[in-house]
């Protein structure tokens, strides 16, 4: 995915329904929620580790872009501006939870609970099974824990990039950062997820 | 690209003991030739860097298989009632002469002209009101402007001659009397 070096991004056909919706077309309104519901509550549960909050989030940001819709100019891919939106509403929700010290970790396929205090958890779970492989639970618990501990813009960045598919320039779009701030910001966090799984991806070789 | 991942001077050139970890720019780069993110004269570069130095690759390698790993991650979609509870909450907030759905709109939109008639007849009583007080009530009391001289109409009587009657009723009352009684 590249920035559109044209800047007419009113090609972008979710950027022709989002101006349907400054026009009150509300079909057109469902039609966008219906299209980003999954990648807007992954993305906040990934940056909350808690999905029923990340769904009320989710609700905020959809909120904001209605509200928004008035004074909407096209001047991104729809994508990157929903994603901003997403970043402030994720950040200002952790500002205003920053005294709780444990998050919980819910998902539907394991309904698991991690916890961020214990800064060794990693390490010390792998370092109990040396001898046999992780299952896939496991290593799902694992990697999670790792990203989690991420400070939230790279942990931001890193979900722009691996489950978005968005380039360096449109996540500095959403984050409001430069191409190299963002080429920083991704592999000081690539090289805190294997200091991280280092231990771990050593076993599982 | 601010440094070439081949200087000489660079820890990280040729397959020499001195490098165990990329660093700083150079792990930047490596990063964004994994992401297909980096100029072509840099891909250049770290491509001959790969080819002559095997603890680049294995670092290169290191850092690929971490990424991969976040496919391990779970991709917790919406609940089946998302849209329509999002949905709901817009027509929450929208004006209710527009949209309102079914009875509720019906009943809203009926009581319109009567709320229309209520804010004239209220604007009406409250222009009367202020018309009212501007025609009825004294703009000023003349006892109490010329207080000053009535206090003093003794010392007027006394002194006054027809001439100065004349000269009075020419000009302001108090502001000559004052000056007349005060020598000024």
């Amino acid at each position: 995915m590249s920035t559109d070096v044209s800047g007419d991004y009113t090609i972008d056909p979710d950027v022709q329904r989002m101006l349907r919706v400054r026009d009150n077309d509300h079909d057109a309104f469902a039609e966008l929620v219906e299209a980003y519901q999954d990648r807007v509550v992954g993305l906040l549960t990934h940056m909350t580790g808690d999905k029923q909050a990340a769904e009320d989030l989710a609700q905020d940001v959809f909120m904001r872009v209605y509200r928004a819709r008035g004074n909407y100019e096209p001047t991104a891919r729809f994508s990157t501006w929903l994603f901003r939106i997403t970043q402030n509403v994720a950040f200002n929700s952790r500002r205003s939870k920053s005294r709780r010290k444990e998050v919980n970790f819910k998902t539907e396929s394991t309904q698991s609970t991690s916890s961020f205090q214990n800064e060794n958890a990693i390490a010390e779970r792998s370092a109990l099974m040396p001898t046999r492989q992780l299952d896939a639970n496991e290593t799902q618990e694992m990697v999670r824990d790792a990203v989690m501990r991420l400070g939230e813009r790279q942990r931001m960045a890193l979900l722009l990039h691996k489950f978005e598919g968005m380039s360096y320039a449109d996540i500095g779009t959403s984050m409001d950062l430069t191409v190299s701030a963002v080429k920083s910001l991704l592999s000081r966090a690539r090289e805190s997820l294997r200091a991280e799984l280092e231990s771990y991806m050593a076993r599982s070789n | 690209m601010s440094k070439d991942p081949l200087d000489p001077n660079d820890p990280a050139k040729g397959s020499g003991p001195r490098l165990n970890r990329l660093t700083g720019d150079l792990r930047d780069d490596m990063v964004a030739y994994l992401d297909g993110e980096c100029e072509q004269d840099t891909a250049q570069s770290i491509d001959q860097l790969l080819a002559s130095n095997p603890i680049a690759r294995q670092e290169v390698d290191r850092l690929a298989k971490v990424y991969d790993l976040l496919d391990h991650l779970p991709r917790p979609a919406a609940s089946t009632d998302f849209t329509n509870a999002t949905m709901k909450s817009v027509k929450a907030i929208q004006p209710v002469e527009r949209d309102v759905p079914g009875a509720v709109g019906s009943v809203v939109k009926a009581w319109i002209p009567a709320a229309k008639m209520f804010g004239l007849s209220a604007a009406c009583m409250l222009g009367g009101l202020v018309v009212g007080q501007q025609l009825f009530t004294p703009k000023s009391d003349a006892l109490l402007e010329d207080a000053a001289a009535i206090e003093r109409l003794e010392v007027y009587r006394a002194a006054a001659t027809p001439e100065f009657v004349d000269w009075l009723a020419k000009d302001t009352v108090n502001s000559r009397l004052r000056r007349a009684i005060d020598g000024r």
